[in-house]
């Protein structure tokens, strides 16, 4: 399957605060192609969570403002334009998302089987029924019209089968509060599949987690992603997690992305001197006698982004241009593209 | 990426960013100049004396029962707030007042601080049977409703300024003391302290060290706060007779004093009532402005932090 | 490497916190028991000199509350710790705070772990000055080398903490707890909340430190590579007890117990082609499904048999204990202890 099912283009995001001007996104382009898990990473700074915000207009306007060229396309429609009406209709039966924290995402009062159960009637609703309306809070205790609750209750239980709670019958009825972590984890992805969205965001989902149930989480998120066709944008600072679950991978710096390619490539040879040395960051398993290749400097803030390729103060290839110039993200080779003057251009 | 000015203590600079936020306010701007006011004219008043006055507010005797020189025709502005029936200046009698007050209100903060942290600190940190103890006699005295407490040991003391002010502290300290406890118990918790512990500090260099720099700012700003009440129930206490003793110019007592006059010659209450008032409000203005400066909530924290993002580097 | 002297001997280290008896569970007739956290239940280990030893383990394993055992900040329920043949368990008061100076710890959470109101030299001076008071001019100098010694440039040393990024304050750290040049040093994660390419400069720091001023240390993550690059020896623990102790090499290449070979497996292995969601013996042990109990209501017998592929009926009833399987090697399974089956599936 190819296409894409979301497209970021030219996304620009800036926050005043007292201490100056914040430029959380410098012009992000970005495909998420169908079918596909694509996975973002970067560190602290790099932007990558905002952007996960900004499809749902989860970021606060003001104080963020987006730039004029910035648009994020989704089923025809610009998700930066488009009102706060349709942009409801757009989150859980379009996108969802999970975020890093399960504890916050769940709502502590009401058992997870309801909560599971709003997410389905919401898709029933809208798909089916085609009214373009939310469920009041009226209909979530009493169900709505011209939908059966055991149907209900039935794709409740399947999803929960799904991601393989192994007692749905019993969670169902069960507050967020009885669950461990990665329980409670799954219990999120339900609720986000429950919807049936064309594109699922995942932002940080595992790093909470401890390694093993990590592990369970990351091959569960890649079987889903094939039984229900769902793209994933996939968002992580750990490029070792992102490489079980990915098929392609973007790396993103000081708010732009600065190389993507699929996942193979990107780690046999990677182009950009900050994605090589964020794989050489990591310790091995067996090699060890080594010292690792550590990166000079540290993440810039956002406030003083360096001018020209913000990399370039700790950039051990740097020259004259890179000051200068902004590298724009263009096509290397036969698959990917990178954002670094060391490839397009002369060097000088 | 690090400039000069950061040689500032923090504590320093989160005053200095919460004033510029109190600013922006209008309501707790204007608190803040009349409190400032107010302090400015009582340090003044302390040094120089009564010799800055237009007139001498004991002894001067001009024109008796003369109305502010706005009720006046022609105005009359060498009295502009008119004289008392004893030809006193009655601005000269306010403005002489505001001192008494400020010390007041400042030796009681000052002194329920340090008692409250003190015993706060040691209650917080030591838990136990000491946190007990210091916790249900300050539960004792919070039961006693404020007034009526400072009432009676004033009285029992007899009537004076520093008998109301002695009064003042005993009823302050416990709050002080809540405050600084709750304070205590949550820096307590913090890895530094546990840091410290294996740094090899005793307990008492710890609450020395450790506990009460970091507690010691919400009390600050509490204690602003707090300043407007201090000055309210002084002058409650000037009112019953039990602070400053004629001729002694204090706010409290002057409405008392003149308040048979209320309908023949208002102005001689309601210029130190409106006083009394306007400082009060000032200080309550500015300590609201102050708690909505510090409010996590507000959406300058929400863009703070979408910026920052996870700690790193 | 080391002369082989210990330095440390920790003996059947248990700590329990009390959860007590909820009262409307007294007062309805229900639970009458007490119920207890085993955080730490019947661990022992040794370090020799100049050696580190990696401890590893997932959240409720109970790894830092061994560490806040050995340095003394919360008393054990029982066992023995002993350092440099002293029971630390017998100093009190001004004793126990001597002790501080040889042995020293640097915590998890670099901003946290630092006071916001002091400047950075006091911060890194403070186990020095916290126990006794040299001149001021020694102190200075202290405080000087140390910072030369972590890379941190001299004129940051009046500044606070809040002027730091992220891995300068977990240096500042180190720098504390080294300045008494302690003979034990505890490493509590130090690395977990820090950036990656910022965690390579902090761990190559630490690697090089542990080299030149021939440390002791015990070296506490959650993270298998990062325990695999600091460590000379590694201890496994799950659910308050060790499940197998050896030296690096062989618990990496070779692990015996099926926690560890289970967690080794967990590993994001940086190789897209060798996913573990892809391979065989990963996706069988990630369809186990179950997820680790808490430490209140710990499993029979052996605590893993709940998730272990080899379980036997024995697993169930009664606690295998650690067998010594070569000079280097124990582990706490009875697919290799308890004389029967020594030799069974190595």
């Amino acid at each position: 399957m190819t296409g894409t099912v979301l497209a970021f283009r030219d996304v620009t995001l800036t926050f005043e605060t007292e201490e100056g001007s914040v430029k959380a996104l410098n012009g992000v382009d970005l495909d998420i192609p169908t079918g596909k898990i694509l996975g973002v990473v970067g560190e602290s700074g790099s932007g990558k969570s905002v952007l996960a915000l900004s499809t749902l207009g989860l970021v606060p306007t003001p104080p963020g403002r987006y730039g004029q060229r910035s648009s994020i396309i989704f089923d025809g429609k610009d998700l930066l334009r488009i009102g706060e009406k349709e942009l409801e209709l757009v989150r859980g039966t379009g996108i969802s998302m999970i975020f890093q924290e399960p504890m916050s995402s769940l709502n502590p009062v009401f058992k997870v089987g309801e909560q599971i159960a709003e997410a389905v009637r919401l898709r029933i609703l809208r798909k089916e029924l085609k009214q373009t309306r939310s469920v009041s809070l009226l209909e979530s205790v009493r169900g709505v019209k011209g939908i059966d609750e055991d149907r209900v209750r039935e794709e409740v239980l399947e999803v929960l089968r799904d991601v393989r709670i192994s007692d749905p019958e019993d969670a169902l009825d069960r507050y967020p509060h009885e669950f461990s972590g990665g329980m409670k984890q799954r219990v999120m992805i339900a609720m986000a599949l429950a919807a049936k969205p064309s594109l699922l965001i995942a932002d940080e989902p595992t790093t909470s987690l401890d390694v093993t149930t990590q592990a369970q989480i990351l091959s569960l998120v890649k079987d889903l992603v094939l039984e229900f066709e769902v793209s994933v944008l996939f968002i992580s600072h750990d490029l070792s997690v992102v490489s079980e679950v990915a098929d392609e991978i973007a790396v993103m710096y000081a708010g732009r992305i600065i190389e993507t390619n699929d996942v193979r490539s990107i780690f046999r040879d990677p182009k950009h001197p900050y994605t090589k040395g964020l794989l050489n960051a990591e310790p091995r398993l067996e090699e060890t006698r080594k010292s690792l290749e550590s990166l000079a400097g540290s993440v810039p803030s956002l406030l003083r982004i360096p001018g020209g390729c913000a990399f370039h103060p700790r950039c051990p290839y740097v020259f004259p241009r890179c000051e200068r110039e902004v590298p724009a993200l263009l096509p290397v080779g036969t698959s990917g593209e990178v954002a670094c003057h060391l490839y397009h251009g002369e060097k000088e | 990426m690090f400039d000069q000015r950061n040689l500032i203590p923090p504590f320093v600079k989160q005053w200095y960013a919460t004033m510029k936020l109190v600013r922006r306010q209008r309501l707790s701007y204007f608190g803040a100049v009349v409190a400032v006011v107010f302090v400015v004219i009582s340090a003044v008043e302390g040094v120089f004396g009564a010799a800055i006055l237009p007139y001498n507010p004991i002894t001067s005797r001009g024109v008796p029962d003369l109305p502010p020189s706005i009720l006046q025709w022609p105005p009359n502005l060498s009295h502009i707030f008119g004289t008392d029936p004893l030809g006193r200046d009655l601005f000269s009698q306010v403005v002489a007042a505001f001192p008494l007050d400020a010390e007041v209100a400042f030796t009681v903060i000052i002194s329920a601080v340090l008692i409250g942290v003190w015993l706060g600190t040691m209650a917080g940190y030591e838990g136990g049977k000491l946190d007990q103890l210091i916790m249900r006699i300050t539960d004792v005295f919070i039961a006693f409703p404020g007034i009526i407490l400072a009432l009676a040991i004033a009285a029992t003391l007899g009537p004076s300024l520093i008998h109301s002010m002695e009064a003042l502290i005993v009823v302050w300290w416990p709050k002080y003391t809540r405050l600084a406890r709750g304070e205590a118990l949550t820096v307590k918790s913090r890895p530094y302290v546990e840091a410290a512990r294996a740094a090899g500090r005793s307990s008492s260099g710890i609450m020395l060290r450790h506990i009460v720099p970091n507690i010691i700012s919400p009390i600050i700003i509490y204690a602003t706060l707090d300043i407007g009440n201090v000055i309210l129930n002084t002058s409650v206490l000037a009112y019953l007779g039990l602070g400053a003793q004629y001729p002694t110019p204090e706010l409290g007592r002057m409405v008392f004093d003149f308040q048979s006059q209320l309908f023949l010659q208002p102005w001689l209450v309601l210029v130190p009532a409106m006083a009394i008032l306007l400082i009060v409000l000032g200080f309550n203005l500015l300590g609201d402005g102050l708690r909505d400066a510090l409010d996590p909530r507000s959406s300058r924290v929400i863009a703070a932090q979408s910026s920052a993002g996870q700690e790193g580097a | 490497m080391s002369d082989g002297s210990e330095v440390l001997r920790v003996k059947e280290l248990r700590k329990y916190f009390d959860l007590g008896v909820s009262r409307l569970d007294r007062f309805l007739g229900g639970e009458k028991e007490k119920r207890f956290v085993r955080a730490v239940d019947g661990v022992s280990l040794t370090i020799s000199k100049e050696e580190t030893l990696g401890l590893v383990g997932e959240s409720g394993s109970g790894k830092s509350t061994v560490a806040r055992c050995i340095l003394g900040l919360i008393p054990p329920t029982s066992g023995r710790i002993l350092f440099e043949g002293m029971d630390v368990a017998n100093l009190k008061g001004r004793q126990r705070r001597l002790l501080r100076r040889k042995m020293q710890v640097v915590f998890q959470d670099p901003a946290g772990s630092l006071d916001p109101s002091m400047r950075a030299r006091d911060i890194i001076a403070e186990p020095l000055v916290a126990t006794s008071g040299p001149p001021r001019r020694q102190v200075d100098e202290a405080v000087e080398r140390m910072m030369e010694l972590v890379g941190l440039a001299q004129e940051y040393a009046n500044r606070f903490p809040h002027e730091f990024s992220g891995g300068q304050k977990q240096r500042i750290g180190i720098a504390r707890a080294l300045i008494t040049s302690p003979e034990f040093v505890v490493l509590d994660e130090p690395t977990s909340a820090l950036d990656a390419s910022i965690q390579a400069q902090v761990l190559n720091l630490l690697r090089d430190l542990k080299r030149n001023l021939s440390l002791t240390s015990l070296f506490i993550t959650h993270n298998m590579k990062v325990v695999s690059f600091m460590s000379d020896r590694i201890a496994v623990m799950y659910l308050g007890k060790i499940a197998e102790i050896g030296t690096r090499d062989e618990v990496i290449t070779e692990p015996f117990h099926p926690y560890t070979k289970m967690l080794i497996a967990s590993i994001p292995k940086t190789d897209p082609d060798n996913r573990f969601t892809e391979s065989e013996e990963g996706r069988r042990i990630m369809e186990q499904g179950k997820e680790a109990p808490s430490p209140v209501n710990p499993p029979s017998g052996c605590v893993f048999h709940p998730r272990c592929p080899y379980a036997m009926a024995k697993c169930k009833v009664s606690e295998p204990k650690m067998t010594k399987v070569s000079p280097t090697r124990s582990v706490a399974c009875y697919l290799y202890g308890d004389s029967e089956t020594a030799s069974r599936a190595m």
